[in-house]
């Protein structure tokens, strides 16, 4: 069917375009963001996140009208899909992008980032790059959608340019994720190689009519292949062995930009992982499957028990995204059309969750980028109950309790593993989650269990107990994770000695966001059938 | 389906306390909170007097759809079994508000208390009502945080300590029956060619009770972790003593008294009513760590030096009868079992409450600090005694029964269980009259004799103030039951009788036990 002979040739009809409106929108938004940024005076930035919001709004509603009444046929031949799978996805993609966006203005100002025209487009340009990716039934739109992404992030991650700590998270993303985007090119190149198709659905024809043999030519070419294609989505949906950058750029990179970036990523690779191996390359699940299935066990062991030791709630949220990209994993091993609806629904619900955790922390964060340790969140029930009950929510979420959304996440998971033969992963992963409450929940413990610590309230008549406090919390915050990161003495000293710290006063933006979070977590928690419809159909369409 | 949801308005009616509670100004929240569970407790009671003794299966049910690709429903129903157990949390949880009226009064952060408090009650009114194994789930979760923030917010000392520990044990456990849960609905759809469904009753009509013995077995341990956890089952006990004594009073009145419970409902709901043939198998193994339970943990109480912790073994130590009842499969074992935990739950609660009665009044919990009590505080005194001797057993209060027929089904199921087990009535006697002597008998020790009053102050000096109106107002209700239900025992047991007549038949498919007309033997 899909032969590239020489005359060949297609002509793109309006179908096409239509197909990708939801992305069009984006980019279009995208656009016009850098362009009213020239007319916009400093200070008067924040209406930049309101065009990117309407973009975002344009973006949903086109994808919810081809949800509907779309047709589900690929656009440019088969290039990009325009299934409700891709659509469900670009929901939850916009969804972060929307909230990450809500989370930005007062926040971004504070940390000191000045150029907020390229700063809101880039980020509606990654997220550009995620919705393609997701979307992407051929290897090579796949790579462009992946570089999309990743080169709109490497710059968001560096982009408080006055901190080390945020230029180091920039490089380090650069680096370790060009080196896998080279693993992943390759491992396509091979696949390539072996099948003579770029097309998923067309390797995936191949597949099924050339049993698979490793005794002949194309086999080792494609076992190859393959394992160089799982380490490059390994790497970007960050799961163990792949997962060392995952901590440093979370923490080093602005926490709107992190919000955003541990979901939107993590749905595009997803997704791509299971268009990949899920549907292209099914006929050979018996081959790949033993490797993920380690991969995933190893990542929700190593992500869960490196999370146990954190101090400081950005980088424990990190290692525990790390943690749920293992419970992710399950649903793409099991490969069963529950399994992918599971995988869309745990994308779903760990959107609003997460996006929610980080939401908090970039709350109570300093303007020196600190702050956001279990040391700072000790009492903060006190003087912030309304926070500390929204961070309470996410938690309680992302530690899988009902009737909170991230609950359903893990039954539908564990329910697809357990029906399609994975038992073992679903008690593995029950049993990681446990380690998951206990991190989760100290963060409850520190917010409700303790006194707030003198440097923590504003104003109060302890302050004067503890005369070295404010001292010490720098000292805490740097000696959370691996001290890879130097603090600058120089910096760190000077805030320092100003007195009675001040919590952030909210956007709000942010609230809105918030709320928006919490509403989501609970409300589909409690009323979970409609989304989990959507998610069941979606997941039928990406198996046709 | 038309007729008055009664179980959902039982079920939601602490929501909507803690609606109120969180809007509502302290004193104003707590009055709500108590006016609400007391409306709670009045649904229930009519329910009791609705329900039809005849009828084995389940009653008032209801049922909706919530997740119907999976099986799962909101069906709740309600039987001999829970019926009970219902009007034990509607009561015990009037009684924790009552109780807790200081906390409203001058204590900080009230409001999320009995928010917390009224969150507890409906995640157990849920466990206790759902007929469908995940909405039974989402309730057991759903009791736990609030739990967790209840002990580790308004706890003693080391609360923090008691309530990680507390949800480390539970959440193994309940994790694992998810699993468990998830397994099942997966094996019997498989088997029966259905549908995967979550609804126990839909479950149990498509074989679920007759699956093959292997299954039956791993399905069982997943249900027990979760369970054995709760009840406090040796070995997995350990949070147990930690989480009673740090808790304040209130909250372990639901605690001890009802949670924990749970887990024994638990065990006859679902490992008896679902896997019989694993039931009867693992007896056995489930009597030995019974028998373990009720006599270490009896010794355990009889060197606690704090009396919190020792109250704690107490409640572990005659939970540790219930089970054994239960696994005696039997209908004495289950009845009395059953009965039990109604009557465990009334006298915990009190324990726990005098306990921190006098707690409140010196300041300390080290029984070496006591003696002479009585003299000062003679209605306190009498009180207790009342409650002492219904602990350790007295014919004609309200242990008595449930604990004889336990007993009973141990003795008729094994005559080694039975003989061990009822060996506790010595250390039994022997730790309620350590505490109680310990406390107000005795010569009078330097606490008891210096202490003036410290919680309030109000009438100073150095005269231990005596039980007052509010805190007899909240023991009445504990204290009538505790003599009502010890000269009628049969009220509880005649709507038991049927549906665990029902029930055990195909647990004891060899041997059928005759029927004792116990319940009037008993009556007198």
């Amino acid at each position: 069917m899909i032969v590239a002979d020489s005359a060949f040739t297609y002509t793109p009809g309006a179908a096409d375009w239509v197909r990708i409106l939801p992305e069009l929108i984006l980019l279009g938004a995208a656009l016009i963001v850098l362009l009213a940024d020239l007319a916009t005076p400093a200070g008067r930035k924040g209406w930049l996140a309101l065009i990117g919001l309407l973009g975002v709004a344009g973006s949903a509603i086109a994808a919810a009208l081809l949800f509907a009444n779309g047709d589900g046929q690929s656009a440019f031949f088969g290039m990009i899909a325009a299934d409700k799978a891709a659509l469900f996805a670009d929901f939850v993609i916009l969804l972060s992008v929307g909230l990450g966006l809500l989370f930005s203005p007062g926040y971004v100002e504070r940390q000191g980032i000045t150029q907020l025209g390229e700063y809101y487009a880039l980020m509606l340009l990654a997220a550009l790059g995620m919705m393609f990716m997701a979307s992407a039934t051929n290897l090579m739109i796949i790579f462009v959608g992946l570089e999309v992404l990743s080169l709109a992030l490497y710059i968001l991650s560096a982009y408080i340019m006055s901190r080390s700590r945020s230029r180091e998270a920039g490089m380090k993303y650069f680096i370790l994720s060009s080196f896998a985007s080279g693993f992943l090119l390759y491992g396509m190149a091979l696949t390539y190689g072996a099948t003579g198709q770029t097309n998923l659905q067309a390797v995936r024809v191949f597949m099924a009519g050339n049993a698979f043999h490793s005794g002949t030519g194309f086999g080792p070419l494609l076992i190859a292949g393959l394992a160089l294609m799982a380490v490059g989505f390994c790497f970007k949906v960050s799961a163990v062995p792949f997962q060392a950058w995952t901590p440093d750029v979370y923490v080093g990179a602005p926490t709107s930009v992190t919000a955003f970036m541990s979901v939107g990523t993590k749905v595009a690779a997803f997704l791509a992982l299971a268009r990949v191996f899920d549907v292209a390359l099914l006929s050979v699940h018996a081959t790949w499957m033993p490797v993920l299935w380690a991969v995933a066990v190893l990542t929700m062991i190593g992500g869960n028990i490196m999370a146990v030791t954190q101090r400081d709630v950005k980088r424990m949220l990190a290692y525990s995204s790390i943690a749920n990209a293992g419970y992710m994993l399950i649903a793409v091993v099991t490969g069963t059309q529950d399994a992918l609806a599971a995988l869309l629904i745990y994308l779903a619900a760990y959107a609003a969750m997460n996006l929610g955790a980080f939401g908090v922390a970039l709350a109570v964060e300093r303007s020196d980028g600190t702050g956001a340790t279990l040391d700072d969140f000790a009492g903060l029930a006190r003087h912030r109950p309304a926070l500390s009950a929204a961070m309470s929510i996410f938690l309680l979420s992302l530690a899988g309790v009902p009737p909170l959304v991230g609950f359903w996440g893990k039954f539908y998971v564990f329910q697809a593993a357990i029906i399609g033969g994975h038992l073992e992963l679903a008690i593995i992963g029950v049993l990681t989650s446990v380690i998951g409450m206990f991190y989760y929940l100290r963060v409850v413990w520190a917010m409700y269990f303790q006194e707030p610590r003198a440097v923590g309230i504003p104003a109060v008549s302890t302050l004067s107990v503890e005369p070295p406090a404010p001292a010490a919390a720098p000292a805490s915050a740097s000696g959370g994770g691996a001290a890879v990161l130097v603090a600058e003495p120089a910096v760190v000293a000077a805030p320092a000695p100003q007195e009675a710290y001040q919590p952030p006063v909210l956007a709000p933006g942010a609230w809105l966001g918030l709320a928006f979070a919490v509403a989501l977590t609970v409300v589909l928690g409690i009323l979970p059938s409609g989304f989990v419809d959507l998610a069941i159909q979606a997941a039928h369409t990406i198996l046709r | 389906m038309n007729q008055f949801p009664i179980l959902s308005v039982i079920l939601f009616l602490p929501l909507l306390g803690a609606v109120g509670a969180a809007l509502l100004p302290r004193m104003a929240g707590w009055g709500w909170s108590l006016l609400v569970t007391l409306a709670d407790l009045a649904f229930c009671l009519a329910l009791i007097g609705q329900f039809s003794t005849t009828t084995p299966g389940y009653q008032f049910t209801e049922n909706r759809a919530w997740l119907p690709g999976v099986g799962v429903t909101y069906a709740l129903g309600v039987d001999g079994v829970n019926l009970f157990l219902l009007a034990l949390n509607a009561l015990l949880t009037v009684v924790a508000i009552g109780a807790s009226w200081n906390v409203a009064r001058n204590g900080d952060r009230s409001r999320e208390y009995f928010v917390l408090l009224l969150l507890l009650s409906t995640g157990m009114m849920g466990v206790f009502l759902a007929t469908n194994l995940l909405l039974f789930y989402v309730f057991w979760e759903l009791m736990l945080v609030p739990a967790y923030l209840l002990v580790g917010m308004f706890g003693g000392p080391r609360r923090a300590y008691a309530a990680i520990k507390f949800v480390l044990y539970t959440a193994v456990g309940s994790l694992l029956m998810l699993v468990g849960i998830i397994a099942l609905g997966a094996i019997v759809s498989d088997t029966s060619h259905t549908a995967f469904t979550l609804d126990l009753p839909a479950l149990l009509a498509h074989g679920a009770a007759s699956l093959p013995r292997e299954t039956q077995i791993w399905l069982f341990l997943a249900f027990f972790a979760a369970f054995a956890v709760k009840v406090g089952l040796f070995p997995l006990h350990s949070w147990v003593p930690d989480a009673y004594s740090e808790a304040p009073a209130p909250v372990v009145v639901l605690i001890a008294g009802v949670m924990a419970k749970t887990g024994a409902y638990g065990f006859v709901r679902f490992n008896l009513g679902v896997f019989p043939t694993a039931s009867r198998d693992l007896a056995t193994l489930m009597g030995i760590l019974s028998v373990i339970g009720i006599l270490y943990f009896a010794l355990q109480a009889l060197v606690a030096q704090d009396f919190k912790r020792l109250l704690a073994y107490v409640s572990i130590s005659h939970m540790s009868v219930i089970v054994l009842g239960i696994f005696a499969l039997n209908t004495q074992g289950v009845e009395g079992g059953i009965l039990q935990m109604v009557n465990h739950g009334i006298l915990i609660a009190a324990l726990f409450l005098i306990a921190a009665y006098i707690e409140a009044r010196t300041g300390s919990r080290r029984l070496a600090d006591f003696g002479g009590m009585a003299k000062r505080t003679p209605w306190l005194a009498a009180v207790f005694m009342i409650i002492t001797l219904a602990t350790l057993g007295l014919p004609g209060l309200n242990s008595f029964a449930g604990e004889f027929l336990a007993f009973l089904g141990a003795f008729r199921a094994s005559v080694v269980f039975g003989v061990l087990g009822t060996l506790v009535v010595i250390p039994a006697a022997w730790y309620m009259l350590r505490f109680f002597q310990g406390v107000m008998e005795n010569p009078e020790s330097g606490t008891v004799a210096t202490a003036t009053d410290i919680p309030r102050g109000r009438r100073g000096g150095a005269k231990l103030s005596d039980l007052r109106w509010g805190e007899f107002g909240v023991l009445l209700p504990l204290l009538v039951l505790t003599i009502v239900l010890g000269i009628v025992p049969g009220l509880l047991t005649a709507r038991m009788e049927s549906t665990v007549q029902h029930m055990l038949p195909a647990i004891t498919a060899s041997h059928t036990a005759p029927v004792l007309p116990n319940t009037t033997t008993v009556q007198r």
